[in-house]
């Protein structure tokens, strides 16, 4: 399959799998591609193929809520962090999010975590 | 979708009797709304199928003895490149050419550590590594995770092949 390519052979010995997915979130198609590594994983987000913002968020044992930090791109912008920070809760990993749509609504983001996770599930092995 | 892919899927609705539908027909953009068993439900396959909007080229390596990882993905506006010997992101480097060159025709390049150890061994490491790529990207930004083991001279410009060897720029 095209879509999962890239990551057969490196998944079978644990090293960095590639996964591209999409799905139509509202009007808008968006694209996710995922990079699976050794307990953490980078997913860039976006409808446009641009890496204009970065965050990085993972568990902390003082807190509940998953500690993040902004790498790239503007920082007031939280909508990388916030989607980082979600995702490291789910899968305890150390989780890089690029986070490249102009719609920074919650139910939106919460659509584009939906997918996330609904592709999580049909292909734990990529992420 | 692969005509054989189709074909695989085909033979597998004629053995299930009817063929199994995409549950999310308004998410597809084949037509067929052929879909998977996968897990516990249908997923729609034309969907997922939609070819990748980055490009991504991976290799893996025994540089120097240690097994090293490498994928570099094109963006539009910038290229990632992840070398890691541990199989981490490691540490993350911003490497910027200046619009204003060193009056050699050559644009300088900026490094900026994002994240992880901020010391000149890593500033030069990066710049060794990377700097053909933003070149010959047009002048465009990399964005580079590390995480070397060998962070020697032989063992830098052996990396530098791998990453060539990726070239998605």
């Amino acid at each position: 399959m095209e879509a999962a390519g890239g990551g057969g052979a490196a998944a079978a010995t644990g090293g960095i799998a590639l996964h591209d997915f999409s799905g139509r979130l509202g009007e808008q198609r968006v694209h996710f591609h995922a990079m699976r590594l050794r307990d953490s994983l980078f997913l860039w987000v976006g409808a446009a193929p641009a890496l204009a913002s970065l965050a990085v968020a993972m568990c902390s044992p003082r807190d509940s809520i998953p500690v993040a930090a902004s790498l790239l791109g503007d920082p007031s912008d939280t909508a990388s962090a916030c989607l980082a920070q979600r995702l490291a809760s789910k899968t305890k990993k150390q989780i890089f999010v690029s986070y490249n749509l102009q719609n920074t609504d919650s139910n939106f983001t919460l659509l584009i975590e939906n997918r996330i996770k609904e592709e999580m599930m049909a292909f734990p092995e990529k992420f | 979708m692969a005509a054989r892919e189709r074909r695989r899927l085909r033979a597998d609705s004629g053995a299930q009797g009817s063929p199994p539908r995409c549950q999310r027909p308004e998410d597809c953009e084949g037509g067929e709304g052929t879909a998977r068993r996968v897990g516990l439900g249908l997923l729609h396959r034309c969907a997922m199928e939609a070819s990748p909007i980055v490009t991504s080229k991976q290799r893996e390596e025994v540089v120097h003895g240690v097994p090293t990882e490498v994928v570099c993905t094109a963006f539009s506006n910038s290229v990632l490149v992840v070398v890691t010997q541990y199989g981490k992101m490691g540490t993350i480097v911003y490497v910027d050419p200046n619009t204003i060159g060193d009056n050699v025709g050559r644009p300088s390049l900026t490094t900026k550590v994002l994240l992880g150890k901020d010391e000149p061994l890593v500033h030069v490491c990066a710049k060794n590594l990377v700097a053909f790529v933003s070149q010959e990207a047009g002048n465009k930004p990399v964005v580079l995770a590390m995480a070397l083991k060998d962070k020697t001279m032989e063992g830098i410009q052996a990396l530098r092949e791998v990453i060539r060897s990726c070239q998605v720029w």
